[in-house]
């Protein structure tokens, strides 16, 4: 990285997952880690780790980036597209990505993996839709003495939205699109009892096999600083994990009364969405840091695979600990106050065009 | 006096012997699939002895044997017995199969559990190398250490008196074999700087061992790291005066030496570069490259200036040579004159190669011919656009060809142009 007009590295201790901001997937090496966030007073800011190692990051405009290095194709679009984005949250930044990826700007396999991945969910809305549904007729309990099949479905589901309707003071036609919204609020995480994993319960799965694979590999490691490492490292995820499953709890608890959900809906649907999205925000980050891990297929490649995690590993911002109805210590990151012996050539070079390629695998895993 | 029978079977081994010196590569690969599966390995080793500097080109995955795992870190030390000299730093190939066997019979019920991971298992499965690996090599070298009574020393031609020399090296190199591993996989995965207490440690003690052992520790570090000079020089500073310092300064300069010669020599690094995987020849150059580098900065380095210069010569032309076959074969003739438009895994195949290229360009214009490189990715990228003009490429598959080619800025002003035509 060129150290020409860079600022200087700054204290990074975000109190707001806002301030935290949202991991952009860029397939440059040295943007790997790379954030986006609000700026202060217009536009947004990059957050980059600082690519010694050492603790702190750079905060710079958005616009710097060609400056700091030579971006990838894939880069320049994706930062150009995103920085005409009206709110940086996970859900907006992988919608952009995708679209990006999806013009093959990534390669084939991202391209393929973005057009599937939209796919996926389409049908995780479906399902969430489907089950919403379902779950309101159920509660509604019109049909409990009616043999399967009659009358159908579609009937059932018209005449459980008009018998509710008046008791939340809306149209059916509201309750119809109300359900469809809270669809797709809840599709990222899915309903008690869904039959398939949605995405947020398909990383947390993800999440914790990692953390079980570095934990069985320190086991056999005889240097201190590994191990200490895993420690950080899982610590972090255990803590994220733990919030993210309580946010997913509390936001399935929801969908066991309906009605009262949509009344909730009818008077503040923002504090609805807010509180459906706290798992992405808590979990923005972990699935690059799954594939990095995945990409290593031998000691040493894990060796350089966990150093450039523990650069990564996003800091838990205070507002988490007021997500979460647990006794949680301090993050665990934020004590973290060594130097990560990278070594800092390693992403330049001809190096370059091995860590695009893998970085390009990661992004279509992770579309 | 032999007996037809033998006269025959080695009048039919000289035959194959003549047949497959000129074979191509996938007819070796053959060969040596249809060797390893008869499981022979006198037989096979006469046949394939003439192929070694290929096949170590080529890298077949090979059954991972226990004599095969044994020797992993030696490398290209092991020689063919004719190469092999008392007091040289290298092994002769025909005591392979006697150490196998006295290591195994030392080892005791230690040996069964190697032969149970490596079972069934490849030269590439190194999880398997690692793990097997990690009991063999510490208690081979324990073993080897204590000289026990060899077992089948008289098939391997040498005198017995041979042995025990043999035995101390090998063993000084094996107990240092999970540290030198790991320092050569840190090296090319690049992520992390030098391992100083790892090289430290490699040394520890290096006074109590064998000048043959010694002298198979650097050789395989200079060849292996490709800054290995330079930490080896900062042992050197760091302990002068010392016994290992004396030993040190002995056993580099010969091998420094010993390495220039096996460079100059057609076989040194010749075969590699012209037939090694493509993706791995970047890799290969890098460290050719930096150990080139490491030895000019020496401070005592004139008198091996005329030397460095031809092999840097020789190094220029087999790069050339290779990047522009490569560019030729995997890009340009299928562009050139296509079958029908370029698909996904097409595609996909060509940036990999290209992106195989453009390393081994990278690390080649460190030795020269930086005008070269450019003008064939030019000509390249001119051939990418006649294709796209013609309807081979699809306009974003043209961006990402001529990213790979010609840097993200053109692939930039190219997808910009696209998009407003």
């Amino acid at each position: 990285m060129s150290d020409l007009h860079l600022p200087p590295i700054q204290p990074y201790h975000p109190t707001t997952f806002q301030e935290r901001g949202v991991l952009v997937p860029f397939t440059t090496p040295l943007l790997g880690g790379t954030r986006a966030r609000p700026a202060e007073k217009f536009g947004l800011d990059l957050v980059i780790p600082n690519p010694s190692g050492g603790p702190g990051v750079y905060i710079l405009n958005w616009n710097s980036i060609d400056a700091l290095c030579r971006p990838t194709i894939h880069d320049r679009q994706l930062s150009e597209r995103i920085a005409t984005i009206p709110s940086v949250a996970p859900s907006t930044i992988r919608r952009v990505a995708r679209e990006v990826a999806a013009e093959g700007l990534a390669g084939e396999d991202a391209r393929q993996a973005a057009l599937n991945a939209t796919d996926t969910d389409k049908n995780d809305r479906t399902v969430t839709n489907f089950l919403l549904l379902m779950r309101l007729i159920e509660q509604i309990g019109l049909f409990r003495d009616a043999g399967s099949g009659d009358p159908d479905m579609e009937t059932r589901a018209r005449l459980t939205v008009a018998r509710i309707a008046p008791r939340i003071g809306r149209s059916p036609d509201w309750v119809a699109t109300a359900l469809e919204a809270l669809g797709d609020v809840f599709s990222p995480i899915g309903v008690a009892g869904q039959p398939t994993q949605s995405r947020v319960p398909r990383l947390i799965a993800l999440l914790r096999r990692t953390c079980a694979d570095l934990t069985i590999w320190s086991r056999l490691q005889q240097q201190a600083d590994q191990v200490a490492y895993v420690d950080m490292i899982c610590s972090v995820a255990e803590h994220t994990l733990a919030i993210a499953e309580t946010g997913i709890a509390q936001t399935h608890a929801m969908t066991a009364n309906l009605p009262d959900l949509l009344m909730k809906w009818a008077r503040d649907p923002d504090a609805i969405v807010r509180l459906a999205a706290r798992p992405e925000w808590l979990l923005d980050g972990w699935d690059q840091i799954c594939h990095i891990w995945d990409e290593a297929t031998d000691d040493a490649a894990s060796r350089a695979a966990l150093i450039e995690i523990a650069l990564l590993v996003p800091v838990l911002p205070r507002e988490a600990r007021d997500w979460a109805d647990l006794e949680l210590e301090a993050d665990p990151k934020a004590r973290w106050r060594r130097t990560i012996p990278l070594n800092e050539d390693w992403r330049t070079g001809g190096k370059v065009f091995e860590l695009i390629a893998r970085n390009e695998r990661i992004l279509a895993a992770t579309c | 006096m032999a007996d037809n029978a033998t006269i025959q079977r080695a009048t039919e081994t000289r035959a194959i012997r003549h047949q497959v010196a000129d074979a191509g590569d996938e007819k070796i690969l053959r060969i040596v699939a249809l060797l390893d599966e008869k499981s022979a390995p006198a037989g096979a080793q006469a046949i394939l002895d003439p192929l070694r500097p290929r096949l170590a080109a080529l890298r077949p995955p090979r059954p991972l044997r226990f004599e095969r795992l044994l020797f992993m870190p030696f490398g290209s030390l092991v020689v063919p017995v004719l190469d092999w000299r008392p007091g040289k730093a290298v092994i002769p190939r025909s005591v392979l199969m006697a150490f196998g066997q006295t290591v195994r019979a030392g080892l005791g019920p230690a040996a069964a559990d190697i032969n149970r991971i490596i079972q069934d298992k490849t030269t590439h499965d190194t999880a398997a190398i690692m793990e097997a690996g990690e009991i063999l090599w510490p208690g081979a070298a324990t073993c080897l250490a204590r000289t026990p009574a060899p077992i089948g020393w008289a098939a391997t031609g040498l005198p017995d008196t041979v042995y025990a020399d043999l035995a101390r090296a090998i063993a000084s190199v094996l107990r240092r074999a999970q540290d030198l591993r790991g320092m050569v996989r840190d090296a090319v995965i690049g992520a992390t700087g030098p391992n100083e207490a790892a090289l430290r440690r490699l040394f520890d003690g290096i006074a109590k061992e064998s000048v043959e052992g010694c002298g198979m520790l650097v050789a395989l570090l200079l060849e292996e790291l490709p800054h290995a000079a330079t930490h080896l020089r900062m042992l050197l500073a760091a302990g002068s005066g010392t016994p290992e310092w004396a030993i040190l300064r002995q056993t580099m300069d010969r091998g420094v030496d010993d390495l220039l010669t096996q460079m100059e020599h057609p076989t040194g690094f010749d075969d590699k570069i012209r037939n090694a995987p493509l993706h791995e020849i970047g890799q290969e150059v890098a460290r050719i490259s930096a150990l080139l580098r490491d030895i000019e900065a020496e401070a005592d380095t004139a008198k091996h200036r005329p030397r460095l210069h031809a092999i840097r010569t020789k190094l220029d032309a087999l790069c050339r040579q290779r990047f522009d076959t490569g560019l030729t074969e995997r890009l340009v003739a299928p562009l050139a004159s296509p079958t029908r438009a370029v698909d996904s895994a097409a595609q996909s195949g060509m940036e990999t190669s290209v992106r195989d290229l453009r390393l081994l360009e990278t690390a080649a214009r460190d030795i020269g011919s930086a005008g070269h490189y450019r003008a064939q990715l030019e000509k390249a990228t001119a051939t990418v656009s006649a294709a796209a003009a013609a309807g081979i490429l699809t306009p974003v598959r043209q961006v990402r060809l001529v990213e790979l080619l010609a840097g993200p800025e053109a692939a930039d002003a190219l997808y910009r142009s696209l998009r407003t035509a």
